[in-house]
């Protein structure tokens, strides 16, 4: 079945392949037509050769006892037949005895010999002997009428316009589906170029975030390089091995902290595309503190509120991480005067159109926006912050993410109040963690 | 003048020309359309006819017409019957004498067609043998199987099945059908 799809598919989209085809079944229709011609005009001939073989058979012995009248009633049974048009009987020195003839030609004067089945002047004739166990009695001739031309084109009238209205058909559907081919390759390139465009921009949003992040990480980096420097120093001088033991044990932690802070970093700025797996977004949450605590500065709380045990989803995590860390900036943004942000996750059942979801919300209480902000803050590029702050790309990242993942986002603002940015993300229903 | 003469002599040749080509293809002598007839029936009424196989010695057995007391009709028959064959036999005609009783039961059809002091004696002595016996009422014979009758200037023929059935003869339909029944 998936082959003939595959040949089908093929054969349609190709004009030429279509209009060959079509000029097959043309043919292939003439052939036939010409077969079936040839057999009827063969299946003529025998019938006539049929019914002259069963006049003989049946006149012999009137013609041989000179029986008119029986000679003629035999004659009389074949004419009911008006395809034949003309009968003879010949005794068997060849003269004629009786005969009819319908059609107004004349007929043989003498029939002395057999004649193989003949088609001349649109007429079929043949001439059988009559014979009685091997003695000759004479001859009989049959003439008939072959169809004539225009009779015989009737009968292929109507299978003939099925036919070629197939083949048109056929040439028609290769045409609009080449075009159509033709039009879905280029709406595959554009497609392809569009992705192509995407990813760059989902790249140059998480790049946007990195650089957001970097005032942060560069002064924390710059602590951990003090502590690490002033720790060698002591280390210099200090003589104790308990004391000389503390230090290491210090300096290691710092290491360790400056690693992993370049490794979340490393993993952010990955170039990967969308992955989705299954993901538990409280555990991914609480693994961020350290990385969103260092994007925000003095003066703003961070508090997570985690339901445990939230419901698997199949998102990107990286993804959703970028989109985490975005909502943050903007709401560090949001409070230029210090204030608490709230990360809040919890299972919603029913609550995403009717489907289990899980709602992850970040609520800040800084400036808030106006409604004009509000219907606006999705769109790519678009942005409140001076120049060289901010691209726009940020909002956009989150909702993108939201789409990519068959959920939302949506945003809540009272201006001077604070601002709540809900994602809603499909609970994996598959999902065994 | 000289010119419609000749167009006129012309027919008269062609008519003698005529005549002798019919003349050459005419068999024997000029016998009478009678005998003619009659002698092209028998030959035919051979072939309509069929006898049990004991009765040939023999696959190349000629089939026997016996003709007695019609010399012309055996002449025109012999004629006819050269080359011909019924049922893959050749045909003899054979003219045997009024009194030859014996010599008639070694013949497969016998016509007793004039009618003579003896004639009955004939059909006697072939009585239930498979002789296809064949009386001629013009000639003044009949109680054959099969009987010539004459009837408005046509020769008709007649067939008495329970005649043939007694001799174990197979006479075709065919020949039944465009016959007359004759016998009791």
């Amino acid at each position: 079945m998936n082959l003939l799809q595959a040949v089908g598919g093929r054969l349609l989209n190709n004009r030429w392949a279509a209009t060959a085809f079509a000029l097959l079944l043309l043919v292939a229709s003439l052939f036939l037509a010409w077969q079936s011609e040839r057999s009827a005009a063969q299946d003529r001939l025998r019938q006539v050769e049929v019914q002259a073989q069963i006049l003989a058979g049946s006149v012999s012995a009137a013609l041989a006892f000179n029986d008119r009248e029986a000679t003629r009633e035999y004659l009389a049974a074949l004419r009911l037949n008006r395809a034949i048009q003309a009968a003879a009987v010949y005794g068997s020195d060849g003269r004629l005895v009786d005969a009819y003839v319908t059609d107004g030609g004349s007929l043989p004067e003498a029939v002395e010999r057999a004649q193989q089945p003949r088609i001349s002047g649109g007429k079929l004739s043949v001439a059988v002997p009559v014979e009685q166990q091997g003695l000759a009695l004479g001859h009989v001739y049959v003439r008939a009428a072959i169809e004539s031309w225009t009779a015989r084109a009737s009968r292929y009238v109507a299978i003939g316009i099925i036919i070629v209205l197939a083949a048109l058909l056929i040439v028609l559907l290769g045409a609009t589906n080449a075009a159509a081919a033709a039009a879905n390759e280029r709406l595959r390139a554009e497609i392809a170029a569009r992705e192509q465009a995407e990813a760059a921009l989902r790249q140059s949003q998480k790049m946007e975030a990195m650089g957001q992040l970097t005032g942060g990480v560069a002064h924390d980096f710059n602590n951990l390089l003090s502590a690490a420097s002033s720790g060698l120093d002591l280390l210099e001088r200090a003589e104790d091995p308990g004391r000389r033991a503390k230090l290491y044990t210090g300096m290691r932690e710092v290491f360790e902290r400056g690693a992993k802070l370049t490794q979340q970093l490393l993993a952010f700025a990955r170039r990967v595309p969308l992955q989705p797996e299954v993901t538990d977004v409280g555990e991914r949450l609480a693994g961020m503190r350290n990385l969103l605590e260092r994007s925000l500065h003095g003066g703003i709380s961070l508090d997570f509120d985690l339901e445990p045990r939230l419901w698997p989803v199949e998102i990107d995590a990286s993804q959703f991480d970028v989109a985490v860390l975005n909502c943050v900036v903007n709401a560090r943004d949001a409070m230029e005067d210090g204030g608490a942000i709230r990360i809040c996750a919890r299972n919603a059942p029913g609550g995403f159109d009717g489907r289990d979801a899980i709602e992850v919300a970040i609520e800040d209480n800084g400036s808030g926006m106006s409604a004009e902000v509000l219907e606006r803050v999705f769109e790519p590029f678009f942005t409140t912050k001076e120049v060289g702050r901010g691209t726009g790309l940020g909002l956009s990242q989150v909702y993108g993410f939201a789409q990519a993942s068959n959920g939302a986002a949506t945003v809540s603002s009272i201006e001077g109040v604070g601002t709540t940015l809900t994602l809603f993300l499909p609970r994996c229903e598959d999902a065994a963690i | 003048l000289k010119a419609d003469g000749r167009t006129r002599s012309r027919p008269v040749r062609l008519a003698i020309a005529l005549a002798l080509i019919a003349l050459a293809q005419e068999p024997a002598t000029a016998e009478s359309l009678e005998a003619r007839i009659k002698a092209a029936y028998l030959l035919k009424l051979s072939s309509f006819v069929r006898w049990p196989a004991t009765v040939f010695t023999d696959a190349n057995a000629p089939l026997r017409i016996c003709i007695v007391g019609r010399s012309d009709v055996h002449a025109v028959l012999e004629a006819l019957a050269r080359n011909q064959q019924v049922a893959g036999r050749t045909i003899a005609a054979v003219h045997i004498p009024h009194d030859s009783a014996a010599q008639a039961q070694s013949c497969q059809a016998l016509f007793v067609g004039r009618n003579s002091p003896a004639w009955r004696d004939l059909l006697t002595a072939t009585k239930r043998s498979p002789v296809l016996t064949i009386t001629d009422r013009a000639g003044g014979t009949h109680g054959g199987v099969i009987e010539f009758i004459e009837s408005g200037g046509n020769i008709r023929i007649g067939v008495d099945r329970a005649e043939a059935r007694a001799r174990s003869l197979e006479l075709s339909s065919k020949l039944v059908q465009i016959a007359e029944p004759t016998g009791r």
